[in-house]
């Protein structure tokens, strides 16, 4: 794309639009009116303001920083495994943060929100590095991809144990967390996930320089004086953190942070982490208000629907490129 | 005399031990040298130890007349471009992008790139000669026209030795050809020491100034073509004109 802040812009105010949708539009009936006033007069009209700041006004937020965190974490992972089949769920990632969370409200250890936070955290950032560990020893991408598979399902497993040796009261909740939905959130949750996102997007932006240059190899970044190892470190740690966020507040959810990096490479036609990072989190945001805006309709079922033809296109298409596509 | 860029001081380099004998040379600007040597003899280690990318087993560098291991690696690179065989080009990248990475050394923390870069890269995509495909990707080349965008990425950073391990290596003669004239230009023009190795001895012999010859069993010799064929470290046999007879 020729001129990449127009089209930066215009994702922003189609956010905006899908934003502005999930508060004016609902499964309850509420006029326009009723909206606006409980938008600018809260108080003046009870259930409206009810419906509009306890229901809506989190899940749009959910939606977005839930949607724009796996975008980004899908980005970094996608650049720094130089793997264009990476994503926090297929790495398990996410499965990492699951097991953090079940670790706290199955098991016991730890409580609060904090302490499921920093457990998914932990979990997400645990199972990044086993993934950097095996990707040592790993020629081909796609193995990258099967260690992360199995990874999931080794971690799964253990949550299934957890889940059977827990009560029934913590086993529901964490049965509703684990179908993913953005209409858990609560209002006074939200600045907690904003810092989180907040504090993962940091970290990514600090290894920008890193993330440009990382595709073509350790020893071509540290030709032009980056430090590789610190910048990976940080910038693995950002989407770490991206990920356990995102699952800790609306649950694992599949193939948004795969499918997004290459619709913001399709769309931007760009290897510039500068413009692929803005890319990344509007459009996953953009993704993830869409796929919210039936709350009916399972969140996992739409995103599957959405990043299993990407990981499909991708397999596809990179046997036809010369030295591209899924060799990275 | 030209000003020496580069000299190394009783430099061994290796991993477990050193590959050959410590090696006292100087690159100066405006020259054209050429390291040679069989397989295994040490010509990338030796490459990736000038490029501070490993450490010496003994001796020192000295890199615009200060030790190489008191640069910081950025500043390094603001002085130092090295061009290794890459380990994998990613597809997506296009020749112009891959090119202004070269001014990653320079950039602010978050890449803002300014008018002042900008400059640096069109100038190096004409100087290379690849201005003429710079849109298109670079995974879709040929391994002529890669071969100059990697030059061309080397020169963005206005750098003022340039090592380049075999660009060469998969040229035919054509393409070969016009790479060194290329380089032997460009060491003039920009007033830079170009250090390559290389198996095309032949165009060595050609095209450098002087030749650090390698012979394998840890020897070592540098200095022009008549030093390096004298001390017996190219026979003529290698050099292929006694072939036939």
């Amino acid at each position: 794309m020729r001129h990449p802040v127009l089209g930066l812009v215009v994702l922003f105010f189609l956010v905006l639009l899908f934003a502005g949708g999930t508060l004016f539009w609902g499964p309850t009936d509420l006029s326009f009116q009723r909206v606006w006033s409980a938008l600018f007069f809260p108080g003046s009209d009870v259930s409206a303001t009810q419906i509009l700041w306890e229901l809506r006004m989190p899940r749009v937020f959910a939606g977005l920083f839930a949607g724009a965190s796996l975008g980004l974490s899908g980005l970094v992972l996608q650049s720094v495994f130089r793997n264009p089949l990476a994503g926090p769920f297929v790495l398990g990632v996410s499965s990492g943060a699951s097991l953090g969370v079940a670790l706290v409200l199955l098991a016991g250890f730890g409580r609060g929100s904090l302490g499921i936070l920093s457990a998914a955290a932990m979990g997400a950032f645990g199972v990044i590095f086993l993934v950097l560990f095996c990707s040592k020893f790993l020629e081909h991408s796609v193995s990258l991809l099967i260690v992360g598979l199995m990874l999931g399902y080794l971690i799964d497993a253990i949550v299934s144990l957890l889940m059977y040796f827990s009560d029934a009261e913590s086993l529901r909740g964490f049965v509703t967390w684990g179908m993913g939905s953005f209409s858990r959130l609560t209002l006074l949750e939200t600045p907690r996930f904003a810092g989180v996102f907040f504090v993962g997007l940091a970290l990514i932006l600090a290894g920008i320089r890193y993330l440009n240059v990382v595709r073509l190899g350790d020893a071509f970044a540290e030709s032009l004086g980056i430090a590789v190892r610190p910048y990976r470190l940080i910038v693995l740690a950002g989407a770490s953190l991206l990920a356990a966020g995102a699952t800790v507040y609306c649950g694992p959810i599949s193939f948004l942070g795969l499918a997004v990096p290459h619709l913001a490479y399709g769309i931007f036609r760009s290897s510039n982490h500068r413009v692929l990072i803005p890319a990344c989190a509007l459009l996953g945001a953009l993704l993830a208000l869409m796929a919210g805006w039936i709350t009916e309709i399972p969140l996992n079922a739409v995103t599957s629907l959405l990043g299993v033809p990407v990981v499909l296109w991708v397999l596809l298409a990179s046997r036809h490129r010369r030295s591209g596509g899924v060799r990275g | 005399m030209a000003e020496a860029l580069l000299t190394t001081d009783s430099l061994g380099v290796g991993f477990n031990q050193p590959l050959f004998a410590p090696l006292d040379f100087s690159l100066f600007a405006g020259e054209l040298v050429c390291l040679v040597g069989p397989n295994g003899a040490g010509k990338s280690t030796l490459f990736r130890t000038l490029a501070g990318l490993i450490s010496p087993m003994s001796g020192k560098v000295t890199l615009c007349e200060k030790p190489l291991e008191d640069y910081s690696a950025r500043e390094r690179a603001r002085l130092l471009a090295s061009v290794f065989t890459a380990e994998s080009i990613p597809s997506g990248l296009t020749v112009e992008e891959f090119v202004a990475l070269g001014r990653i050394p320079f950039t602010s923390f978050f890449d803002h790139r300014t008018k002042e870069d900008y400059a640096a890269v069109a100038m190096a995509l004409r100087d290379a000669d690849v201005e003429s495909f710079a849109s298109r990707e670079l995974c879709a080349l040929s391994d002529g026209e890669r071969s100059r965008v990697f030059l061309a990425r080397a020169l963005a950073g206005h750098a003022r030795v340039l090592l380049l391990d075999e660009p060469t290596a998969f040229l035919d003669v054509p393409h070969t050809l016009a790479l060194f004239r290329l380089l032997l230009r460009v060491a003039r023009e920009q007033n830079i020491a170009v250090f390559l190795s290389t198996h095309n001895i032949d165009y060595a012999l050609r095209f450098a100034h002087r030749i650090l010859a390698l012979d394998g069993s840890g020897n070592a010799c540098i200095g022009p073509v008549n030093t390096v064929v004298n001390n017996g470290f190219l026979t003529w046999a290698e050099i292929g004109i006694n072939e036939k007879e």
